[in-house]
């Protein structure tokens, strides 16, 4: 068992990751600078329900069926989490991180807002069996974030999660842990600007039997701002299936990369993958990383995965332009469609609305 | 009107192939004329070229659309001249929504009139009264353009825009593919009420099943790249009954 003081150590003096798992080869971490991005007024789309600044929880109003632990006993979670060596759980589970565990004990009426201000900590979510919840995460980081995210949810669970960058003008990482019982759904859509680092991980671990799991990314990145996504999703059982689709629009000098690996265990029979990067470089300056990766340790499953990285799609623009638009709208159109994509697919109206807001 | 004289078009990227060979066809106003025509004749080459599709080089001949030669105008050009093509695949463009492409494209055609452009609320009656013209349900006004559409809903969606742009030449390529016998009979009374002593409307279609919902004034029969016969509705029922293989052999010998 991990001693949280052995992790005594300032979130400055963190040395370079020297993952063991983790890839981050891609991202630039010398060379984060400045990224100005317009202010966007979040408060007239969702009224929080509390607000997470380092790892400590200060409630406006939860949702009817959630409750809350400020002192949880995070010792196996931060055991598990920092044996995988991921730099932004180390950041996250240092002595002087706070952590607290929220509780869903039965289905919500409303979604819980979860207002996300920076500074480093975990925020563990505990759902419970036969339990339908929506929650809207919005990382609104005016300075610095690296904040890990536990989700649980019991068999019978649906849980969707819609995440907006709202401000990540410096640095944001965030480090999510997602265990998925049978019988049970997580749905986790994200939209981001990105900024000087804009980093999120993902772990995600299908336990048993229809565990499912879909997760939906959209980056729309201009000036020199970085995003990056790493995923690991973990088949541990037989007939357990995951659905991702991550999107970027690079434009200017901006750096994205997709780091993502589908692993089916040994017995994982009959699980169904599907993984899909799609990324349109707009400059010769942006670059953009992808390395989709599947590891099957089994047979008689379904598995696939895609990466593309290319200009707008010419017959798109023919389609678009055999209707009157001129060239320069219908690229525009194409391009703002790209990641819309993603925001039309969230969960939640509010999400939705904030998030076709964010991307103009 | 449209005057089709002598064309003759190949692949941009290889010049070597010739798609369509001297191919003459006049479209009277008012009129709906049928195109039908063998596998690999050219009828959607034909579509692209008279639409500006940049994958094709017309190498000889004029296109003229009210008698003026629409060789330089690009692809949104053509269609504020009032040229619209219905197309067999629509393109399905994630993200991008149903009323606002529709909005910019009816925005597009008035810019070129000179004519000032719709906001939203302006448009939104307009749009209404279309989708109700061709009995499609307003939840497709939220939808992202043919984007997780039916191959009817698709079609249909290809029909609602010719009457929002109302073109006054509709292109339609093998619109009735893919479309069940209800879906079917909607996209033809679509083109029924649309037809008009102003407006021309050519069918390219493979089947008798179309024409017997929508009569056409015209038919022709397009084969390796030219027209080959030109005739009434009956050429489309002589066709249904003994296929091309006759014509072919007339025109082009026993080789055809």
């Amino acid at each position: 068992m991990l001693n949280l003081t052995e992790l005594n150590t300032s979130l400055q003096d963190i040395p370079a990751p020297d993952a063991k798992h983790e890839d981050w080869r891609f991202v630039d971490r010398k060379n984060q600078r400045e990224v100005l991005q317009p202010t966007f007024s979040w408060q007239s789309y969702a009224t929080p329900s509390c607000t997470l600044q380092d790892g400590a929880l200060h409630v406006q109003q939860l949702p009817e069926n959630v409750s809350i632990c400020t002192n949880p006993d995070i010792d196996d979670w931060v055991s598990e989490q920092i044996n995988t060596g991921d730099y932004a759980a180390r950041w996250s589970c240092t002595a002087d991180a706070g952590c607290t565990q929220l509780t869903i004990e039965a289905t919500t009426d409303t979604p819980l807002v979860i207002h996300h201000t920076g500074g480093n900590g975990r925020l563990l979510i505990d759902v419970r069996e036969n339990v339908q919840a929506e929650i809207i995460l919005i990382n609104d980081i005016q300075e610095k974030a690296c904040t890990g995210f536990d989700l649980v949810v019991a068999p019978h669970s649906r849980v969707t999660v819609d995440e907006i960058d709202t401000a990540s003008g410096t640095q944001l990482y965030t480090h999510k842990t997602i265990r998925v019982a049978g019988d049970a759904e997580v749905i986790w859509n994200s939209i981001s600007l990105g900024g000087a680092l804009v980093r999120h991980a993902a772990i995600v671990e299908l336990l048993n039997p229809h565990a499912h799991c879909t997760l939906r990314n959209g980056f729309s990145l201009q000036g020199n701002a970085q995003a990056h996504s790493f995923v690991r999703l973990y088949h541990r059982s037989p007939q357990t299936s995951c659905q991702q689709l991550f999107k970027t629009v690079a434009d200017d000098e901006s750096l994205t990369s997709f780091d993502g690996l589908v692993h089916m265990d040994e017995g994982a029979d009959e699980s169904e993958a599907q993984q899909r990067n799609a990324n349109l470089q707009l400059s010769d300056d942006a670059r953009v990383y992808s390395m989709p990766q599947l590891d099957i340790f089994t047979d008689d499953v379904i598995a696939n995965h895609g990466s593309s990285i290319g200009q707008p799609d010419g017959e798109e623009l023919w389609y678009l332009r055999s209707r009157g638009l001129s060239l320069k709208q219908a690229r525009q159109l194409v391009i703002g469609g790209f990641v819309t994509e993603i925001a039309h697919s969230f969960s939640t109206d509010a999400g939705r609305t904030l998030a076709l807001a964010l991307l103009g | 009107m449209l005057e089709i004289k002598n064309i003759c078009a190949s692949l941009a990227e290889n010049e070597q192939t010739q798609i369509l060979k001297d191919l003459s066809i006049t479209f009277e106003t008012g009129k709906v004329h049928a195109i039908m025509g063998p596998n690999g004749s050219g009828k959607s080459t034909l579509t692209k070229v008279v639409a500006g599709h940049e994958d094709y080089d017309v190498t000889s001949g004029q296109i003229l659309l009210d008698g003026v030669d629409i060789e330089e105008r690009n692809i949104e050009e053509r269609a504020t001249d009032g040229l619209f093509i219905g197309f067999q695949y629509p393109v399905e463009v994630p993200g991008v929504n149903n009323a606002e492409f529709l909005r910019l494209a009816y925005n597009a055609k008035r810019a070129a009139q000179d004519q000032e452009e719709l906001s939203m609320d302006d448009f939104m009656p307009l749009l209404r009264e279309k989708m109700a013209e061709v009995k499609m349900d307003e939840v497709f006004l939220d939808r992202e353009l043919n984007s997780g559409f039916s191959g009817g809903q698709k079609k249909r969606n290809e029909i609602l825009q010719m009457f929002v742009l109302e073109p006054a030449l509709a292109i339609l390529d093998e619109t009735d593919s893919g479309l069940d016998i209800d879906a079917l009979r909607i996209v033809a009374e679509g083109i029924n009420t649309y037809r008009s002593p102003e407006r021309t409307i050519v069918l390219i279609t493979h089947y008798q099943r179309l024409l017997d919902l929508v009569q056409p004034d015209a038919v022709h029969v397009l084969a390796k790249g030219r027209i080959i016969a030109s005739g009434g509705p009956e050429l489309a029922l002589k066709l249904e009954e003994s296929g091309y293989d006759d014509l072919l052999a007339e025109t082009f010998g026993t080789e055809g």
